[in-house]
């Protein structure tokens, strides 16, 4: 009894396994479809070359200003690539904080940008402050939430001390800093 | 030593945070201060300083007690001193060592809450009970120099009770 009722169903378990085969490559090709369909690849939309650009805040105030010796936006992914940019964060009683680099990508919403290549970061001098140096191969930074951090070595040199770490955390206007991955630090001769 | 004054200070930690107002740095996890032949090992160590640089160090030991360690001017002798926790002031060259303090100098030691130690003129002090750690004793054994010929007599050890 039970042989014949196999026989009988063999056809059938063949069939869904058939559909659900040609299910699963439709699936493939559709993903891979996708991309083409809409024929961009990731080519630029428009390039800016040598260019210097200043942001305001709401009472008409410099907040950043970016240089670049080029500017190329994608109009697949709404990305920015910039090269040899130098960007430098402005707010009123506080030193300048400058970061340029090799290279920089840039997001959709311009909140994030980060830096890579031979990264250096300046925080101009203060009264009784010297200026704070950071050098590092990588470097991301969120302008608007006073935020930047890094997963690579970092070096960071103010008056009479050089900092040396495997990660950074540097946070707010007065920034809280952590470093982790084995920190070295050296505190020069005092003056 | 003396000339560890003017070297710089060396420190490695797991971790380090700084707060860029207050000037201040706190190290975490495993770590070594090093200045010239001064050692000092802890769990934490905060760190002050001025534009000059490196002014003061409070080492904190939280799994195992701070370990301090200098060699002696023109000779071959250490002091070692061991506290939950120590006071190293770079500009005043003072070492406090703080609760269940101990400070060993060849056959000199001393134990106490609060051990002053003197870089400079590398003397120092013991003081019975710090008035926050409640009653303690000062116990301090300074075995006499044993007399071998042509030995300079043993400088005075300025140990006040």
């Amino acid at each position: 009894m039970t042989g014949q009722r196999l026989v009988a169903w063999t056809p059938l378990v063949v069939a869904a396994v058939l559909a659900a085969l040609t299910f699963w490559l439709d699936r493939v090709v559709q993903v891979v479809q996708f991309v083409d369909s809409r024929g961009f690849g990731h080519d630029p939309d428009y390039i800016i070359e040598n260019f210097k650009a200043t942001a305001f805040d709401m009472k008409g105030q410099p907040r950043h200003q970016l240089e670049a010796r080029r500017m190329t936006h994608y109009m697949d992914d709404d990305t920015t690539r910039l090269d040899s940019p130098l960007f430098t964060q402005v707010a009123a009683g506080r030193p300048p904080v400058s970061v340029r680099s090799q290279r920089a990508l840039v997001t959709p919403d311009g909140d994030h940008i980060y830096f890579l290549d031979d990264v250096h970061m300046v925080r101009a001098a203060t009264s009784g402050r010297g200026p704070v140096e950071l050098t590092t191969q990588y470097l991301h930074v969120t302008p608007d939430a006073h935020r930047m951090q890094t997963d690579r070595a970092v070096t960071v040199r103010q008056a009479g001390s050089n900092i040396q770490a495997g990660s950074m955390v540097a946070e707010g206007e007065d920034p809280i800093i952590r470093f982790g991955g084995k920190v070295r630090s050296v505190y020069e001769k005092r003056g | 030593e003396k000339a560890d004054r003017d070297k710089p200070v060396h420190v490695e930690s797991d971790t380090l945070k700084v707060d860029d107002a207050k000037q201040t740095a706190v190290y975490e996890g495993n770590v070594v201060l090093t200045q010239g032949t001064l050692l000092l090992t802890a769990d934490r160590l905060d760190v002050r300083q001025d534009e000059q640089g490196f002014t003061s160090g409070e080492a904190h030991g939280l799994t195992k007690p701070v370990y301090f360690r200098q060699k002696q001017e023109a000779r071959d002798q250490y002091v070692e001193g061991v506290g939950k926790r120590i006071d190293y002031d770079a500009v005043t060259d003072i070492v406090k060592l703080i609760g269940n303090a101990r400070l060993k100098r060849g056959d000199e030691e001393v134990r106490g809450n609060l051990i002053i130690y003197d870089a400079k003129a590398e003397t120092y002090r013991a003081v019975g009970n710090e008035p926050t750690s409640g009653p303690g004793r000062v116990r301090a054994v300074i075995k006499p120099k044993r007399k071998e010929a042509g030995t300079a007599p043993a400088q005075p050890v300025g140990a006040k009770p």
